[in-house]
C-alpha cells in the first residue's frame, strides 16, 4: 500500500523515461504495466477522483474507468508532458462524464459552493495557529469546485499552473485568476478574525 | 515601487503557489527567492499558500492509508479489459492483435459459400487453359476480374450466409466479419491470379509479368468492390449481373474501336465515348483506390445493416 513517504519519493524521482516505457509497455498490451501505474500513481488518481465526486464508490468507478481508457488509449501518449498530468487529466474527463449521466445523484461536490461545515470545534477552543489551520480548512470548504480543483492539482498533485489548466480544460488565466480569487477569500477570512497567516510561516 | 518592480512583483507572484508546492524550477525559484527578501506582500502571501497546501495535504492524508481501493479497481478494471478483449475489437500488442485477426479469418472462412473456393481455381484453370491454346495472352487477365467479382458479390447476406441471423448477434462487429471475409477471399482470388499469371511466361517469354499484373488488378479491385456494394444493395445475381455487362462492355469497346465496320459507321462523338471508357479500365491508379472507396461503402453499409436489425430485436 502507498505509504506517504512513498508517494514523496515517487514524486519527487521523477523520471520521464520511465514514465514513457510504463506507457509503452501498456500500449503493447502488458498488464503488469498497469498494475505498476496502479502502485506509482493510483492514489493521486483516487484522490482526485474522490475530490471529484465526493464519493469513494464513484471514485472508484472514475478510477476504473480512466484505467480501461488508459489501457485502450496508451498509444495516445506521446510523452510530450508529463505522465500524472495526462492521467489526471483522463480521471477528470471521466469523472465529468460520469457524473453528468443522469442515474447518477448529483453529489454535493459538484455544487457550486459547500456547505460551511459546522461540526469542527469552534474558533475559541483552539491556539492560534489551530485557529488559523480551521479558518484555511472552513475557507477551503467554502470555494466552489472549481477553484478547490485548482488548489488540489497545484498543491496535492504538485502539477505547474500550465498543466492544471490543461487538466481542467480552461486558459492558464483562468487558473491564475481562481487561485487569486481563492487567496483572497481566505486572507480575507483571516483578516475578519484578526489573524494574519504570515505569523506561522 | 517603479514600473519594472511592479511587473516583477506581479510575476513572482503568481510563481508563489507553485514555490509553495515545490513544483518551480530551480531558476524562478531562486528569483521568487530574491524578490521574497524585500516584498513584504509576497511574503505574507506565500505563508497561505503554506497553510493551504498543508491543509490540503492534511485532507488528502486520511486516503493514503488506504482501504484496498487499488485492488478492487484493478481486478474489476482487467476483468472488463479481459470481457471486452473478447469481442475482439479491443487494442492490444501487435501480437494479440494480430492473433485476434487470424481467430476471426480462422472462424470466417467455413462461412463463406464453399463453392466459391473450387469454382474460382476451377474457372482460372480453364481460363489458364484458354489462354496457353488459343496464344490470347491477355485472355486471363480478362478473366481474373470476373472471377474476383463473382466470388465477393456472394459474400454476404441473407442468400449467402444460411447463418446471417447468428452472425448478426454475435458481439463481432459485422463490418469486421465482412471484412475478414473479403480479405480471405480477394487473397485467395489475387494469389490464384498471380500463380495463373506466373506461369504463363514460360509458354511466352515475350510476357512482361509486372505489365500483365497491372491490366488486370486495377479492374479486379474496382469490380470487386461495385459487386459487394451492388450485392448488398440488389442481390448477388443483380450485382454479378451489372459487373460482369461493364466489365464485357469494355471488351467490346476494344475490339469496335479496331473494327473497320465500326469505325465506319461510328460518329466521332462515340469514338470519344468508347475511348473514355477504355481509358478508365486501364488506369489501375484511379481503380485500385475507386475500388477500396466501394469496398468501404459496402463495410459502412452493413454496420447499419447490423444496427437496424439491433433496434428490430
Amino acid at each position: 500500500m502507498f505509504t506517504a513517504t512513498e508517494i514523496l519519493k515517487q514524486r519527487m524521482n521523477y523520471q520521464p523515461d520511465s514514465d514513457s516505457g510504463l506507457v509503452r509497455r501498456i500500449a503493447a498490451g502488458e498488464e503488469m504495466a498497469l498494475n505498476e501505474l496502479v502502485t506509482l500513481y493510483g492514489q493521486r488518481l483516487y484522490s482526485y477522483a474522490l475530490r471529484l465526486t465526493g464519493e469513494p464508490t464513484i471514485a472508484e468507478d472514475v478510477l476504473q474507468e480512466s484505467l480501461i481508457a488508459v489501457w485502450q488509449g496508451a498509444n495516445r501518449y506521446r510523452g510530450e508532458g508529463r505522465l500524472v498530468a495526462w492521467l489526471l487529466g483522463i480521471v477528470h474527463n471521466k469523472a465529468f462524464g460520469l457524473l453528468r449521466q443522469p442515474s447518477r445523484h448529483q453529489v454535493d461536490s459538484l455544487n457550486s459552493e459547500h456547505e460551511i461545515a459546522t461540526s469542527a470545534p469552534g474558533p475559541d477552543d483552539l491556539i492560534e495557529s489551530d485557529e488559523r489551520a480551521h479558518l484555511v480548512q472552513v475557507g477551503l470548504e467554502s470555494l466552489s469546485m472549481e477553484h478547490r480543483l485548482v488548489l488540489e492539482l497545484v498543491f496535492y498533485q504538485g502539477l505547474t499552473l500550465k498543466e492544471a489548466a490543461e487538466i481542467c480544460g480552461c486558459p492558464l488565466g483562468t487558473v491564475k485568476s481562481r487561485l487569486n480569487y481563492a487567496k483572497n477569500r481566505l486572507k480575507g477570512l483571516l483578516h475578519r478574525q484578526g489573524l494574519d497567516a504570515e505569523d506561522v510561516a | 515601487m517603479n514600473t519594472n518592480m511592479n511587473l516583477q512583483h506581479q510575476q513572482v507572484n503568481e510563481l508563489l503557489p507553485e514555490y509553495a508546492a515545490g513544483s518551480l524550477g530551480s531558476e524562478q525559484r531562486h528569483q521568487v527567492e530574491l524578490h521574497l527578501r524585500e516584498c513584504t506582500e509576497c511574503r505574507e502571501d506565500l505563508a497561505l499558500w503554506h497553510l493551504v497546501s498543508t491543509e490540503i495535504q492534511a485532507q488528502n492524508r486520511p486516503l493514503q492509508v488506504s482501504t484496498g481501493f487499488a485492488e478492487r479497481v484493478l481486478s474489476r478494471s482487467q476483468n472488463q479489459i479481459h470481457s471486452s478483449m473478447s469481442l475482439s475489437h479491443q487494442p492490444g500488442s501487435l501480437w494479440q492483435r494480430l492473433n485476434r485477426a487470424w481467430l476471426l479469418l480462422q472462424s470466417q472462412a467455413p462461412l463463406v459459400r464453399r463453392e466459391i473456393w473450387p469454382a474460382s481455381a476451377a474457372v482460372l484453370l480453364i481460363g489458364f487453359a484458354v489462354t496457353i491454346l488459343s496464344g490470347q495472352w491477355r485472355f486471363l487477365g480478362a478473366l481474373a476480374p470476373l472471377v474476383a467479382a463473382g466470388a465477393i458479390a456472394a459474400l454476404y447476406g441473407t442468400e449467402n450466409d444460411p447463418a446471417l441471423e447468428l452472425t448478426l448477434s454475435t458481439p463481432t462487429s459485422q463490418r469486421q466479419i465482412l471484412m475478414a471475409r473479403i480479405v480471405l477471399v480477394f487473397t485467395y482470388n489475387l494469389f490464384l491470379a498471380a500463380l495463373a499469371n506466373f506461369a504463363l511466361i514460360p509458354f511466352n517469354p515475350g510476357l512482361v509479368p509486372g505489365a500483365l499484373v497491372l491490366e488486370w488488378l486495377g479492374p479486379m479491385a474496382f469490380l470487386s468492390g461495385a459487386a459487394l456494394l451492388l450485392s448488398l444493395w440488389v442481390g448477388t445475381g443483380s450485382a454479378v449481373t451489372i459487373t460482369y455487362l461493364a466489365w464485357l462492355a469494355q471488351l467490346v469497346a476494344q475490339n469496335a474501336l479496331h473494327n473497320p465496320i465500326v469505325s465506319g459507321i461510328a460518329t466521332p462523338v462515340l469514338f470519344q465515348v468508347l475511348a473514355g471508357y477504355l481509358s478508365f479500365w486501364a488506369n489501375p491508379l484511379l481503380l485500385l483506390p475507386l475500388g477500396l472507396l466501394l469496398l468501404a461503402a459496402a463495410l459502412w453499409k452493413v454496420g447499419r445493416y447490423q444496427a437496424n436489425y439491433s433496434i428490430s430485436l
